[in-house]
């Protein structure tokens, strides 16, 4: 997580995050009355590192927060402005993309705090009895907004329903589930078919926001949202596909959550719009900051908050040659590693915002970069010998798909190859067929991105027999997978050895071919506090934030 | 009048149907997909085409027509498939903002157009005349998003006199509502203002060389008498005729405009289906467009039979 202009924010992660804490492990007592100044409270929270190493059921004890602090009351409206509008509020059928319009009506087990760490919201603890299994205990003082009571079975009926929800854009995930089982009225089970260490991550975005259970009939959640978050969604306010407008939840369990007595947020689209938005005080959170509009921003006092998983890179999926045989030879896709100069693209993409290293995770994933990863390897004198060596001396043809959505970063890539003599033939496709492409073997090679979230999900993206990003089916990722297996029933350390050996294996087998790491941005007003974004966000959550004046 | 009315619109029905069958299968060319571009990069084949089959487009073409048109003489135009929202109750909240845009345009393209028109030709040839055809020119040629992306800058960000943007809070006096339309309808309305003040100039220098009005000016009748009381109504036809044909593009126009400023209108709409190949809201904006085309083109043939009584029927 990164901060810019000001370090003000990073410091009231702290007392938020704190805050958030104490909240989550208070008892409904405490959080009933945020008017009046209350007694010395004494809370406890747990903390669970969401890698593997703490299978058993290690707990760490959080801050221990006694206050004397009234919470303050929700005042104002915080204004949002989005990027792409609300197809659907129902949770089990939501991207990321759209998770800013159903952050304000649903809770979700768990959050993330400006540092990317795991802390307790519905749930306030999670353990891991055995590598493939999580435990989580629940709040009991939690009421959704048509007045249900939330508890384990309630928990396990949400999980069984996004496992089976038709359409869900998340079922790789759900699919992995074997079982969810009630263990006691706050206390539940859920069983994988292989380790899943970042489950307790996942469970603080869409797929840990819990529905009504009077919702889980097959009931139409589109225009519906059905949780327990601190606002209710106002279908009056409301205008579909323009602005969605959410009111004080009076009920809920946790005030400090409530900062603002109402939330909106508006789709602007335009990118220029939502900084004039911003800019012109129309907007308080301006969600999809491009990198290019950050210094526009910042040098009106806008302050900066970026969450750097944004991992563009290209992946060579027909390493047989089957549509090119030039691209079996791993010469010559180490020829393409080679041409790309990660420094000229991101002063082209990322406006220079990036950091243009090599290797899949920055340094802001502290536990899983490996800084030998992050060397150059642009070396086009070296890619033109590779395919001098491998036969392509007079040049070399490749086709890739390019829909306009990707199209600055394929014209630099064109380009970068095009230096070393590969000639690109552009396969022009529609906006949204990318993935529907690389997954049913169309494209021999292509750019993607990432947003990543943890090595357990986002390498098994790209190796294994049955990865999504290997339609043939190929086997020359089975000993990578298997290092990720073991990976993932490994402590802390060996794990993070394992994930650089797999990260460097993909480079040096010429499959993978990073492009450096850009940032998710958002943008907010000086006069707004609280503002958190974590991994898998598009923009900021609304909990607990503030706007003075 | 009446018969002339009722013609036109009983000519209307057929041209909507046929607009309509046409509109759908055109629609269909759009090779985006629905289903994916609504689950997004990351989701599987499987959920795809699950995705695809609850929203009915793995039906035939043809049942998919009959579905649509039967439900559509109905007046029920089916749901967005992007946010769950009746049709009709999007475009009741839509068709105003943007008829708002549009009709402020046209108002402020006829009051600059026929000024800037009429005062370049009764100084026809001299400098006033120069100055306006070189400021209609750059009207014309200038494009109006452009423009808007300025205003939007200049005046909304960069000074601050009007909105950048139309209101993220829902506005609560008439007031409030026209306020963020000023910039938009000025941006909007300068090309149709350039080449509604052309047509007026050589309109109007065309009806003061007539043989009336010399002889009108030659008894002394005063010049302002002249023009407003006798050469207005005889130039005001092919204005008017202009005028009529600025509707649709202003309507066109304001799709650019409306992204500029965010202004929750038909084009905002239109473009976002058409990007997401959204196919009931692709058929309603197409529908909405083409409907007042043809509604402002049988306005237009009252107004002419209005002005002029030669071209009423018998």
């Amino acid at each position: 997580m990164r901060t810019t202009k000001s370090r003000m924010s990073r410091l009231l992660a702290v007392p938020v995050a704190l805050s958030m804490l104490a909240a989550a492990c208070g008892g409904s007592e405490e959080t009933a009355e945020t008017t009046e100044p209350e007694a010395a409270t004494t809370t406890e929270a747990r903390q669970v590192n969401t890698d593997t190493g703490e299978q058993t059921t290690t707990t760490v004890a959080a801050e221990v927060t006694t206050t004397t602090e009234p919470i303050p009351p929700a005042s104002g409206t915080l204004r949002m402005v989005e990027f792409s509008p609300v197809t659907t509020f129902n949770p089990a059928g939501s991207q990321t993309a759209q998770s800013a319009y159903l952050y304000p009506a649903y809770d979700t087990l768990t959050r993330q705090t400006n540092d990317l760490t795991v802390v307790p919201a519905l749930a306030t603890g999670w353990t891991r009895p055995d590598d493939v299994t999580w435990e989580f205990t629940l709040r009991d003082d939690v009421v959704f907004h048509d007045g249900a009571a939330f508890n384990a079975q309630v928990a396990v009926d949400n999980f069984n329903y996004h496992a089976s929800f038709q359409g869900n854009p998340n079922a790789a995930t759900w699919s992995n589930m074997v079982e969810a089982r009630v263990v006691d009225d706050t206390t539940f089970q859920v069983e994988f078919a292989s380790p899943n260490p970042s489950f307790p991550l996942e469970m603080s975005m869409v797929m840990g926001m819990m529905i009504s259970p009077n919702f889980l009939d097959g009931s139409d959640l589109t225009r519906n949202p059905q949780g327990s978050g601190p606002w209710i969604w106002s279908e009056e306010e409301s205008e579909a596909g323009v602005t969605e407008v959410y009111n004080l939840n009076p009920e809920h369990w946790n005030p400090a959550d409530q900062g603002v007595e109402q939330v909106t947020v508006t789709l602007v689209a335009d990118n220029n719009a939502r900084m004039n938005a911003l800019l012109t005080g129309e907007a308080d959170i301006m969600a999809t900051t491009r990198d290019a509009q950050l210094q526009t921003g910042l040098d009106a006092g806008m302050m900066q908050i970026s969450v750097p998983n944004y991992f563009p890179y290209v992946f060579i999926i027909d390493r047989e040659g089957d549509s090119n045989p030039a691209l079996a030879d791993i010469r010559v896709r180490q020829a393409i590693l080679k041409a790309m100069d990660l420094e000229a693209y991101n002063d082209s993409i990322h406006a220079g915002k990036g950091d243009g290293a090599s290797g899949i995770f920055p340094p802001a994933f502290g536990e899983f970069h490996d800084p030998a990863l992050s060397a150059s390897t642009y070396d086009p004198e070296g890619a033109r010998a590779l395919l001098a060596e491998a036969g392509y001396g007079d040049g070399l043809t490749i086709n890739m798909p390019m829909m306009p959505a990707i199209s600055p970063h394929m014209d630099i890539i064109v380009q970068m190859l095009g230096a070393v003599g590969i000639t690109v033939e552009i396969d022009q496709i529609n906006n949204g067929e990318l993935g529907p492409r690389f997954r049913s073997g169309q494209s021999a090679l292509t750019w993607n991105r990432a947003l990543l979230v943890h090595p357990a999900k986002d390498l098994g993206f790209w190796i294994g027999e049955n990865a999504p990003m290997n339609p043939f089916n190929l086997t020359d990722t089975n000993d990578l997978y298997d290092k990720l297996q073991e990976a993932l029933s490994s402590d802390p350390d060996t794990a993070k050895a394992l994930y650089s050996e797999i990260t460097q294996g993909l480079i040096d087998m010429g499959a993978l071919i990073p492009l450096g790491h850009g940032g998710q941005n958002g943008m907010y007003a000086p006069n707004v506090t609280g503002v958190v974004m974590g991994l898998n966000m598009q923009a900021p959550m609304p909990y607990g934030v503030r706007v003075d004046g | 009048m009446l018969k002339l009315l009722a013609t036109r619109l009983m000519a209307a029905i057929p041209m909507m149907f046929l607009v309509a069958t046409l509109v759908f299968f055109l629609a269909q060319l759009n090779p985006v997909d629905p289903a994916a571009t609504l689950l997004g990069d990351d989701a599987s084949l499987e959920a795809i085409a699950a995705k695809r089959a609850a929203m009915g487009i793995d039906r035939p073409l043809i049942v998919q027509y009959g579905d649509w048109i039967s439900s559509a003489v109905t007046g029920d135009l089916g749901q967005n498939w992007f946010n769950g929202e009746e049709i009709t109750t999007e475009l009741r909240d839509r068709i105003p903002v943007t008829l708002s845009m549009v009709f402020g345009a046209l108002t402020i393209a006829i009051i600059v157009g026929n000024t800037l028109g009429i005062s370049a030709a009764l100084k026809a040839g001299r400098w006033p005349d120069r100055l306006i055809t070189v400021v209609s020119s750059l009207g014309l040629a200038v494009p109006n998003f452009w423009i808007s992306m300025v205003f939007s800058y200049y005046f909304g960000v960069k000074l601050g006199w009007l909105p950048a943007i139309w209101p993220t809070q829902r506005p609560d006096t008439l007031l409030e509502w026209l306020k963020p339309l000023v910039l938009p309808c000025t941006a909007l309305g300068i090309s149709s203002s350039a080449a509604i003040a052309r047509q007026s100039r050589s309109s109007m220098i065309g009806v003061l060389q007539r043989d009336y009005i010399r002889t009108a000016l030659a008894k002394g009748m005063p010049v302002r008498r002249v023009v407003f009381k006798h050469a207005i109504r005889n130039a005001a036809i092919p204005v008017v005729t202009l005028a009529g044909f600025q509707l649709s593009a202003l309507i066109g126009g304001a799709i650019f405009i409306e992204l500029v400023f965010n202004i929750p209108g038909l084009g905002n709409w239109g473009v976002d289906a058409i990007l997401r190949a959204n196919i009931p809201v692709i058929l309603a904006f197409v529908m909405v467009a083409a409907l007042t085309v043809v509604l402002v083109n049988i306005l237009l043939d009252l107004s002419y039979a209005w002005l002029n009584p030669k071209v009423r029927p018998e």
